[in-house]
């Protein structure tokens, strides 16, 4: 599915939504200094990533992907 | 938050709290991705990273300005202060660069390849004017003396800042340092924001074609053009005439104090030498900073305004309709403080004001 990463459309915009809310939600249980490691971002990078309302998809992938969530195949780049 | 700004809110009276948890997201990301530079250069380097390379690490913009929020993004050059025996070194330098910037989620620089390269300090201080003063020259040169700080080799940095400078006034009158409004440095700070301005214009083309340009949006540039970045002339161009004021000898020591403030806090310094109606101009100029920065750092709001295309459309968002009036507002604060004919106060000279200096050096 390179295309879906190539240009966003409304169906990018959800998924990305999706998993950005989905990541957020594990961010807040595990807390910031253990998404901080995993997500190897310093604390202000997490505050800041949480700050934002909305996550390009190819952010939103590689964030769920560092927290351990279960992405849709679709998201997955071919890199990947 | 800056002392200046500070001491300047405290004393006019305003309230600035966007621009306060600003300078404290500013501080915490600067003291990150220093750490995550520093780190990665001793790794890759060792004790070379210090003083065998170099080549140190600039960062600009917001975090410059101590006005970074979660949606800032992260500007940064490698300066090169002579030819690198090992190329390889440049690459390990923007690799620290690139890591720091990922530690704190930052957007990359953007497209316009001004940022996130190597430049060589001889060209930023003696390509000035001329053809080969291009415009990517021009802006790295000005934006290092008005809004950048080290994010590696803080003494290499200043000595940059000082050979800048001194460039500038190397033209003045051998001997003690008079008391001046140093007109080559004016001149090209005010060149700096004409050229701005008329980028923009440029910009604008492309979009009336149809056509992006390189990812930005229309809206959020027309906002920040009006708000931000004319802020930052507007402090530059207080800065440069301070010491004239002042009736201080205009030495590159005191230039350089200037251009080691950010710039609110240059502009927020006037509170120690205005009164009346500048003062109470300075003081809502100082507001409307505040303001732009809450909304800028907030995600919604971009978004909104970056949705707009045309500034005459009726139905444009409030939010864009609200923060271009706010801009109007800026415009006519900015010029009852500049074009202020009363005396100054604190020492300052009494045979002008600070509307003979801006009659003087913004019109002919």
């Amino acid at each position: 599915m390179p295309e879906l990463l190539d240009r966003p459309t409304a169906r990018e915009r959800l998924l990305a939504d999706q998993l950005r809310e989905q990541s957020i939600e594990v961010i807040e249980n595990i807390g910031i200094d253990a998404a901080a490691a995993q997500l190897d971002l310093v604390e202000n990078g997490v505050r800041a990533l949480m700050a934002r309302s909305h996550w390009p998809l190819q952010r939103a992938y590689r964030v769920a992907d560092a927290l351990g969530i279960v992405v849709p195949a679709e998201v997955i780049p071919p890199t990947a | 938050m800056h002392a200046e700004l500070q001491y300047a809110a405290e004393s006019l009276g305003v309230a600035l709290p966007a621009l306060e948890r600003a300078a404290v997201w500013t501080e915490r990301s600067v003291d990150s991705i220093g750490r995550v530079v520093r780190d990665y250069l001793h790794e890759e380097l060792g004790d070379r990273s210090v003083e065998g390379t170099g080549l140190y690490l600039v960062a600009f913009g917001s975090m410059a300005r101590q006005e970074m929020g979660p949606e800032s993004d992260f500007d940064y050059l490698v300066v090169a202060q002579s030819l690198t025996a090992d190329p390889s070194h440049i690459r390990t330098y923007r690799e620290a660069a690139e890591k720091g910037r990922r530690s704190i989620a930052a957007d990359k620089p953007g497209l316009t390849g001004l940022f996130g390269t190597v430049v060589a300090e001889p060209d930023l201080v003696t390509r000035i004017g001329l053809d080969e003063d291009t415009n990517a020259q021009q802006t790295r040169r000005v934006l290092l003396l008005e809004e950048s700080i080290p994010l590696s080799e803080p003494n290499s940095y200043r000595n940059l800042i000082r050979a800048l400078i001194n460039r500038y006034l190397l033209d003045y009158e051998p001997g003690e340092p008079v008391s001046i409004v140093p007109r080559f440095l004016v001149n090209d700070i005010v060149r700096y924001w004409r050229t701005v301005a008329v980028d923009y214009q440029a910009k604008r083309w492309w979009e009336i074609k149809g056509e992006d340009f390189k990812g930005e949006k229309w809206g959020l540039r027309y906002i920040k053009l009006r708000s931000t970045r004319k802020l930052t002339f507007a402090a530059s161009f207080a800065s440069v005439l301070l010491p004239y004021l002042r009736g201080l000898p205009t030495t590159a020591e005191l230039l350089h104090e200037q251009f080691e403030m950010p710039p609110l806090p240059r502009l927020a310094q006037y509170h120690r030498y205005l009164q009346g109606d500048a003062l109470q101009a300075l003081g809502a100029v100082l507001e409307l900073a505040d303001w732009f920065n809450d909304r800028l750092s907030q995600d919604d709001f971009r978004s909104e305004v970056s949705s707009v295309s045309r500034p005459d459309l009726p139905d444009n968002p409030t939010a864009f309709l609200e923060a271009q009036e706010k801009t109007r507002t800026l415009q006519r604060e900015l010029e009852r403080l500049f074009f202020s004919n009363e005396p100054l106060a604190g020492g300052c000279r009494e045979d002008c004001t600070l509307g003979d200096l801006t009659m003087k050096y913004l019109s002919f």
